[in-house]
């Protein structure tokens, strides 16, 4: 527990939209054109707070709570996730499957909007991100279980000191959970070759679907609810998965850069690949997973320790 | 003389089965119950009860139960043979070898003497195999009364003689069972015209 | 304490007594007498919970009945009370006018009769006449209410494989009774690894099969979807869990030392029924059914937890088998609770539509709003978010699986991490399930009219459903509070697990603050959603590329699960026929038929009736009808019983 970590959680709120404005910059530069600045998401928010919204007929509560309910669990994810390997003060723990189940709550909200609607796209999207997320989901406790392994628990403060320093790095095992967890990315962040955010074709949406019917403010919590996926992941990876020191000053300088790297990579690997067929996607997940379980293996054989 | 008797039973049980004509067999029939109720008189010695009971049997098995069936062949008569399921001399060959073989794996019973003991068993299983072997109803119901008569014939024999309660529930027994086949007998042959077997096959699905 | 005995003994009577007026054409003030006998059961079951001693007399192998209570039956006993007595309430205003009203309201009562009587069982004879009478009870319950084929076929498969599976469980408790290991874990310590054996695998298969472990499932999905709403709320809710309790008496209990692979078994049988009961209750579009195999789901959950007791319980870790095996208690009454209150609403929600067919409901959240509720958080529930019951569960069984991961040998942690992915994978399952059950029956606009003119059922039937709804966030609230009696109930408990408050915290793991949690989710939303501002438009369709949103575009039950039926398409083998009709050139009509059989019935299932009817074929060679071929068969007996006589062979 440490009040700078809980100060800059705080202020991750505000910065996440950030991380996908610079992606969008980045992939702008790869591919020849100039575009917007870092700080679009921002103008986006800001010009959706001030329009007013239209809501389809036949909807009820459930509808309009619902982009409040996704908001709200980011919010919490955000308030989970540790910072340079020290939790939070603000009373929410810090355990890697109570943001599972967080995330998955949002989930949840996002679904019922879309068969509130009745819309046909929004349904559609929706069908295939629960079914990518039922391999995404087994995809991301195998990961997360390859840093619990050497952490003894599920403490994500733990995990992270736990996968500190260069000694980890020795055996594969910590190299697999890379592997599975730059996959998770992937999928939870809705890029390529999962998912196009880039998109503006209904029948190819799948994270973008449910937002379709939504406008004004509503659009403006989902819009920041996804950008906070960006960071919650994003962090995550970068405090778990790449190398970083045990202290916390230079731990957060460690986390400052590794984040900028993988918005970086990020940026690369959707702009070298095309995205995936949407039967395919299960299959690549599943390896992830194999891996994952190998990685365990040998992590308890001591391979390489 | 006991012995003779005995051995007259068998003879008789294996000559039910080659013959055809079924007054002939009854005939037969009712000459082993009268050799089964002179041995039973004889071995009753001087004891009242049993012979009371010897004479009983003597009189139900060599009387009622032939006249019995008597009426039945009375009122069934047959228009034409009944075609035989194999050749008189099988027929014979196949139960002198079931009683052959009774004779030879019986353990001693340790009832009555050997000989008597071997010739009940013999009997009980020629007729089981007369009811094998022959195809009308009414030999096959000659063959059960054959079968019980090897069963008596072993009772008496025991020394000490059986308890005659025993003794009215087997008749009893036996009286019912030929009632109740002789009934049947009479409601296939007036539903069949024949008293032969086989074709009750056709009642199977 | 004779108070509390007494109070177990009134309880059972007034049960009967309720019983007897149901019957006698007062129904519903039998159904309330019997809802206060449950109340008195419960007390009974909770006092002796809490104060952690036994009641009555204790287990033995002799002949001679005996009942009496300890805290694992209290347990059981109290949950059986706090699910029957909304289930009663329900039942009072759902069963009159039904066809044959007042005996099925007497055969509810027996059946708590019975529930009560194996929970009480002190001997072999009491548990096995109360189990089998549990077990044909429902049967002619589900008879008296309806007697068309689907139901006269689901009892006899029912009855077929409960007894034929149940043999195990008969095996079981007689091996163990001749052994003297009931209620002595030493006596069957004793007796050798192969009648330990012969017990473990009996009662895996026995319990098993009436818990609803795949592959011995079959009955549940055909038994469930007849009976009345509030015997099915009964039998998912209670019948499954006094199963349970059983194969945790013999295996835990009375087993002496436990065998390295029983673990192993439950997890894999665990895994199965997890997998196979979530994908199976996707591809249904009757709603019962749909809850039938999720049952089959959860039942799978609390497997897995057991087994993970077992290998950490083996390993001499006793913290975490304490916790794993309090995991699986827990998630035995979570279920219980959100079951019962999922299979009532479903009972509402026909009583109000007619329909249980889940392509003829929608849009019942807002003209039902009581039941829409119950429902929705009922569902919520199940699908394990938080901040309910049934994450709180889930996360125990997922921390225990973990930690099975991290601290046994490397055989078993392979073992343990392919459960863990499993697990993670049926959550997301339940959670698509879960989102299209409600999505289509509470959500969007009516598909009937009949739907569009339900209201919500009367006050006793409401009362029902929220009081349970109440207990799923209570128990999700307050988990904590319960661990510590729930790991002392693990046999050969080691440390007390002290309480720290109401949320869940287990060593080895960063907490789960369920009030903190439930608290900001809650207050965030009410202040994000009350900042939507009141500058809106008036309402417009729904966007479908330009076209009139017509009724004819809505989504159906197999829509939402086609990507998922495409991919595990080897696994479901979806059968489908398409017919397309054209005239002059242009496509007049098309029609579409698809159906998900279960994998189990055909592999299974099919061919073991198959090869039963051949065999049973072939015996009937031997039948001719002949007078002579049997005397000849008599003959042919004796004669072979002589020459063994002779041989000696038969001595």
């Amino acid at each position: 527990m440490s009040a700078a970590a809980t100060v800059i959680q705080l202020a991750g709120i505000v910065l996440a939209p950030l991380l996908p404005g610079s992606i969008q910059s980045m992939k702008a530069r790869l591919q020849g054109r100039h575009g917007a600045s870092l700080l679009q998401p921002y103008r986006t928010l800001m010009r959706l707070w001030g329009k007013s919204a239209v809501d389809p007929e036949g909807t009820g509560p459930v509808y309009r709570i619902a982009p409040a309910l996704v908001a709200a669990c980011m919010l919490a994810a955000v308030a989970i996730v540790p910072i340079a390997g020290r939790a939070g003060a603000l009373g929410l723990g810090d355990d890697a499957l109570v943001l599972i189940g967080v995330l998955a709550l949002s989930r949840f909200a996002l679904a019922m909007a879309a068969w509130d609607t009745g819309n046909a796209f929004a349904l559609m999207a929706c069908a295939r991100d629960l079914m990518i997320a039922v391999f995404g989901e087994a995809l991301l406790v195998l990961a997360m279980l390859l840093v619990a392994l050497p952490a003894h628990g599920t403490d994500l403060a733990t995990m992270s000191s736990a996968a500190a320093g260069t000694q980890i790095w020795n055996g594969p095992a910590h190299w697999c959970g890379a592997l599975a967890f730059a996959l998770v990315i992937l999928v939870e962040t809705g890029r390529q070759p999962i998912d196009n955010p880039d998109t503006h074709l209904e029948l190819t949406m799948i994270h973008e679907g449910p937002l379709l019917e939504y406008g004004g403010r509503d659009l403006a919590l989902l819009t920041w609810a996804g950008a906070a996926r960006h960071w919650v992941f994003i962090v995550l990876g970068a405090e778990l998965y790449l190398p970083h020191p045990a202290g916390f000053a230079a731990g957060l300088l460690t986390l400052t850069a590794s984040v900028a790297v993988l918005c970086c990579a990020l940026a690369v690997a959707e702009s070298a690949q095309a995205k995936m067929r949407i039967l395919r996607v299960p299959a690549l997940l599943g390896v992830g997973c194999a891996i994952a379980i190998a990685g365990a293996g040998m992590w308890i054989g001591g391979v390489g320790v | 003389m006991n012995g003779i008797l005995v051995t007259c039973m068998l003879a008789l049980a294996l000559a039910i089965i080659v013959v055809r004509r079924r007054f002939v067999g009854i005939a037969l029939l009712a000459a082993q119950a009268l050799a089964l109720g002179i041995i039973a008189i004889d071995l009753a010695g001087g004891r009242s009860e049993d012979f009371l009971v010897a004479s009983l049997l003597l009189l139900s098995k060599a009387v009622v139960l032939p006249l019995l069936l008597y009426l039945l062949i009375r009122r069934t008569p047959e228009a034409r043979p009944v075609a035989a399921a194999a050749s008189p001399m099988v027929r014979l060959l196949g139960a002198g070898a079931v009683a052959l073989c009774a004779v030879l794996l019986i353990p001693p019973l340790g009832i009555g003497d050997a000989h008597t003991e071997h010739t009940s068993v013999a009997l009980v299983l020629v007729g089981i195999t007369i009811v094998i072997a022959r195809r009308p109803i009414l030999f096959q119901l000659l063959g059960l009364i054959v079968a019980e008569n090897g069963l008596s014939l072993l009772a008496v024999s025991v020394p000490g003689g059986l308890s005659y309660v025993v003794e009215f529930g087997a008749l009893f027994d036996l009286a019912l069972i030929v009632t109740v086949a002789a009934a049947f007998a009479q409601r296939i042959h007036s539903d069949l015209g024949t008293g032969d077997t086989e074709l009750l096959r056709g009642l199977r699905d | 304490m004779p108070l509390l005995a007494w109070a177990a003994l009134a309880g059972v009577a007034t049960l009967a007594c309720g019983s007897i007026l149901a019957a006698t054409d007062r129904l519903r003030s039998g159904l309330m007498v019997q809802a206060a006998a449950m109340a008195l059961l419960g007390v009974a079951g909770v006092a002796v919970l809490a104060g952690g001693q036994t009641i009555g007399a204790p287990f033995h192998s002799t002949v001679g009945l005996a009942f009496g209570l300890d805290p694992l039956s209290g347990l059981f006993l109290a949950l059986l009370s706090f699910t029957a007595i909304p289930t009663l309430l329900f039942a009072r205003d759902y069963l009159p006018g039904r066809p044959h009203a007042p005996a099925v309201g007497a055969l509810t009562g027996v059946f708590l009769l019975s529930l009560a009587g194996v929970l009480a069982a002190r001997d072999v004879v009491s548990f096995l006449v109360f189990w089998e009478l549990m077990t044909l009870v429902p049967a002619a319950a589900i008879l008296l209410a309806g007697r068309d084929r689907e139901a006269r076929s689901a009892v006899y498969a029912y009855i077929a494989i409960t007894h034929l599976g149940g043999a195990g469980v008969w095996i079981a408790l007689l091996a163990l009774a001749h052994h003297g290991g009931i209620g002595d874990p030493a006596a069957m310590a004793s007796a050798g690894t192969g009648a330990q054996t012969l017990v473990a695998v009996a009662a895996l298969i026995g319990f098993g099969t009436k818990a609803g472990f795949i592959p011995l499932h079959s009955w549940l999905p055909r038994a469930h979807p007849v009976a009345p709403a509030h015997l099915s709320a009964l039998m998912s809710g209670m019948m499954l869990k006094v199963a349970l309790y059983g194969l945790i008496r013999v295996e835990f209990d009375w087993l002496g030392t436990t065998p390295r692979w029983l673990g192993l078994a439950l997890l894999a049988v665990g895994l199965c029924s997890c997998l196979g009961g979530v994908l199976w209750a996707l591809v249904q579009r009757d709603l019962k059914r749909l809850l039938a195999y999720s049952s089959i789901e959860n039942v799978g959950i609390v497997a897995l937890a057991l087994g993970a007791s077992l290998l950490f319980s083996g390993a001499g870790d006793r913290t975490w088998a304490d916790i794993a095996f309090a995991a699986a208690l827990l998630q035995i009454t979570n279920h219980a609770v959100f079951k019962t209150l999922l299979f009532l609403g479903a009972g509402a929600l026909d009583r109000a539509t007619g329909s249980m067919d889940l392509d003829h409901l929608g849009g019942l959240l807002r003209r039902m709003p009581w039941t829409g509720g119950a429902f929705l958080v009922g569902g919520m529930a199940i699908a394990g978010l938080p901040p309910l019951n049934g994450f709180a569960s889930e996360w125990l069984v997922l921390q225990s699986l973990v930690h099975v991961v991290i601290r046994e040998p490397l055989g078993i942690a392979l073992a343990g991490a392919l459960a863990l992915g499993g697990l993670a994978a049926t959550a997301a399952l339940a959670l698509l399930c879960f989102a299209q059950m409600l999505g289509l029956t509470l959500l969007g606009v009516p598909r009937t009219q009949r739907c569009a003119q339900a209201c919500d059922p009367p006050v006793g039937m409401r009362a029902a459903m929220a009081a349970l709804a109440l207990m799923c966030v209570a128990l999700g609230l307050a988990p904590g509070l319960l661990l510590p009696t729930l790991a002392g109930l693990a046999p050969g408990a080691g440390a007390p697990v002290a309480a720290l408050g109401a949320g869940l915290h287990v060593p080895g793991s960063g907490s789960y603050p369920t009030l903190g949690l439930a608290l900001a989710i809650a207050a965030l939303t009410g202040v994000l959603a009350s900042a939507r501002g009141k500058r809106r438009a008036a309402p417009s369709a729904s966007w479908a590329c330009g076209q009139p949103f017509v009724p004819a575009l809505r989504w159906s039950s197999e829509s939402f699960t086609k990507p998922l039926r495409l991919v595990l398409e080897s696994i479901l083998r979806p059968r489908r026929t398409i017919e397309v009709t054209h005239a002059g050139g242009m496509v007049q009509s098309v029609s579409y038929e698809g159906e998900v059989h279960s994998l189990l019935d055909r592999a299974l299932y099919e061919p073991t009736v198959r090869t039963g009817l051949r065999a049973a074929a072939l015996a009937r060679r031997t039948q001719s009808g002949n007078v002579r071929t049997y005397a000849a068969y008599l003959l042919g007996l004796v004669m072979a019983l002589l020459v063994l006589a002779q041989t000696g062979i038969l001595g």
